[in-house]
């Protein structure tokens, strides 16, 4: 066992570190300028395979991708397997992979906390809004609420709440990969962040939806099965018992038999409903996870999706499980791993040290490929969505006022991707040396607190008017923005006060209930002559998203 | 439409909507337990359960992981 530090290894603590503030907070992430390292050839053999095969991938859905509906759906040919398995891939990110196993190492079942809340929202999705959306809107979520709203107004929010969260995305995921590939490859920063982007704009402008989801589903299939192998092998070391894990575990790390429960990072419950809430109800507002509802052919195969998604990202977070009480028993008993008392890497690195104490270098080199796979899965599909939110909902929706020409609007797509494409790896660069980690907790929040209030109301009850919206999804946007900047993860981490004026990190506990207040009460004391309308479509937009009647499907094709 | 078929089709949404709100009610509630892991209530959760060291909050991450997909499957097949 080497006693240097990687380079996969400080990578993967820094991407864990930028997609998920918490986690990094908690399992401490290196710290210090990024410095160039001695590559691991295993890693970078199973990448190249990975790129040749989807930029193989794209090349082949180019010739599919002839028209905006292929573009932002694939047509709406993927089938419900097929998209529950790429919404997966979109969503299982390496944070939660390394993050959530980090936090374990650290701190034992407290960890799991966000394992839980990310399993959450996908019940819900199903339960309330998976029918609905698939039946009213055509591209993107903004479809939906326009067939009742007043449609220019209200897709400028849905753009503002869908670019929001892009962009967030974006910066982390772009700072994160380039920092990683920085390592693995021994690139120029600079280099690292362009190749990322270019690679994407390579899926996304060729292949569109078609490209992204298979791209997410090679991606998902390639994380599952890693994690379902070192969950085996760790099982293996302790004859399948999972009692007689849970004993090394509290037998080796130092807080004892405290790790096996509640209690150790966390024993304020309002703080632990802060994280459930922010995470649950985000994933009803991610724009880049709605849009995935418009790529199936019908309501059942949309059901279908969320059920598959569901199922597998509940399948992950169990072996999770025990990857995380794995790390503690396999990696705690190895001095070898630690350097003044610390773990080699930081807290994030468990997982991967966890790969190669049961796989060895084949095992460690296939998650570290695994950890790029997922960066450009992610950006891939957040640059769809970026993509459709200017195309669709800005041009052909706002400017073309609903009938723009087909080969134009595709030709305007094409061109938007290169354009995020460009912007991400601006962006990239631009955040190099700045703490973005507050962005990884912001999306999930904006998207609780802005689309997901707006989506409901607008979906299940007929007072919401276009004002009304509008008001709740701009309070609930300033009211996140200014929690998280006086929270711990600004106010103290990057702006370097002594104290947070707010003391959680993840504020859409407090900041979506704001957002349906006002929403409820500006649409309650609207008598304008649009509010009349706004109520009266209810009924028409009810049958529709009940019903999914041809009339539906066609309404907001533009 | 006639009057009828229009409250019926009412009635159907209705209930539909009567039981959307059932199963996310039901998983919110269930959802919820895991706060109570951090409260006095919730406390003898944090002690072994059916065995020696898998603790009742492990048991009940794990469970409820299993039940939201059961959860799914049930919601879905009562509205096939």
């Amino acid at each position: 066992m080497t006693h240097s530090i990687p380079s996969w290894l400080r990578a993967a603590a820094i991407i864990s570190t930028l997609l998920t503030p918490a986690l990094a907070n908690a399992a401490g992430a290196i710290e210090g300028a990024v410095e160039r390292q001695p590559v691991n050839t295993t890693a970078i053999i199973m990448f190249v395979v990975f790129v040749l095969s989807t930029l193989g991938i794209s090349y082949w859905s180019s010739k599919k991708t002839r028209s905006s509906s292929d573009f932002y759906t694939a047509g709406g040919n993927i089938s419900g397997v097929q998209n529950g398995t790429a919404i997966a891939g979109d969503f299982m990110s390496a944070a939660s992979f390394l993050g959530i196993s980090g936090l374990m190492f650290a701190f034992g079942f407290d960890g799991l906390i966000f394992a839980i809340g990310a399993m959450a929202g996908w019940p819900m999705l199903l339960f309330l809004l998976a029918k609905r959306i698939r039946n009213m809107g055509s591209y993107t979520f903004t479809d939906v609420v326009s067939l009742r709203l007043d449609r220019t107004k209200i897709r400028v929010v849905g753009i503002g709440g869908t670019i929001t969260v892009v962009v967030m995305y974006l910066i982390a995921q772009m700072v994160g990969a380039g920092k990683l590939i920085q390592l693995l490859f021994g690139l120029p920063y600079e280099t690292a962040v362009i190749t990322v982007g270019i690679l994407v704009i390579a899926y996304v402008t060729f292949g569109g939806m078609l490209a992204t989801t298979w791209v997410q589903i090679i991606k998902a299939v390639l994380l599952l099965s890693g994690a379902t192998v070192i969950a085996f092998l760790v099982m293996m070391e302790v004859g399948f018992s999972f009692d007689a894990l849970l004993a090394g575990a509290a037998a080796n790390h130092p807080k004892g038999e405290a790790v096996l429960s509640a209690g150790v990072l966390y024993n304020d419950p309002i703080q632990v409903a802060t994280v459930l809430v922010s995470m649950a109800f985000g994933i009803l507002g991610l724009p880049h996870i709605l849009m995935r509802l418009f790529t199936v052919a019908n309501i059942k195969e949309a059901k279908r999706s969320v059920f598959v998604a569901s199922t597998l990202i509940g399948y992950f977070y169990l072996a999770l499980i025990i990857i995380g009480f794995g790390t503690i028993y396999l990696l705690y008993q190895n001095p070898d791993l630690f350097v003044d008392g610390k773990i080699i890497g930081g807290g994030n690195m468990v997982a991967i040290h966890l790969a190669n104490a049961v796989g060895g270098d084949l095992l460690m080199g296939f998650m570290s490929a695994v950890a790029f796979a997922t960066i450009l899965a992610v950006v891939a599909g957040l640059t769809v969505s970026g993509a459709a939110a200017i195309s669709h909902d800005l041009y052909a929706g706002i400017i073309c006022k609903g009938e723009p020409d087909a080969a134009t609007e595709l030709r305007i797509t094409r061109i938007t991707t290169v354009a995020i494409g460009i912007i991400a790896i601006a962006l990239g660069i631009l955040f190099q040396k700045e703490n973005v980690a507050f962005l990884a907790a912001m999306p999930m929040v904006v998207a609780a607190s802005v689309n997901f209030p707006v989506l409901f109301l607008a979906l299940f009850w007929a007072g919401t008017t276009t004002r009304g919206a509008i008001c709740g999804a701009l309070i609930g946007l300033i009211a996140s923005v200014v929690l998280i900047v006086i929270g711990p993860q600004v106010w103290v981490s990057v702006l370097g006060n002594e104290q947070a004026l707010f003391p959680y990190n993840y504020p859409a506990l407090f900041t979506m209930p704001i957002a349906f207040a006002v929403t409820y009460l500006v649409s309650k004391a609207d008598r304008s002559e649009r509010a009349a309308i706004d109520r009266q479509n209810y009924h028409d937009l009810l049958i529709r998203s009940e019903y999914g009647t041809d009339q539906a499907l066609n309404v907001s094709k533009h | 439409m006639s009057n009828s078929n229009e409250a019926e089709q009412r009635r159907a949404i209705a209930a539909n909507v009567r039981q959307r709100f059932i199963f996310t009610g039901v998983f919110l509630l269930l959802y919820s337990t895991v706060i109570a892991l951090y409260t006095d209530a919730g406390s003898w959760l944090n002690q072994p359960l059916f065995s020696d060291h898998i603790s009742g909050a492990i048991w009940l991450i794990a469970g409820l992981i299993v039940i939201f997909i059961a959860m799914e499957k049930l919601f879905l097949s009562l509205r096939k």
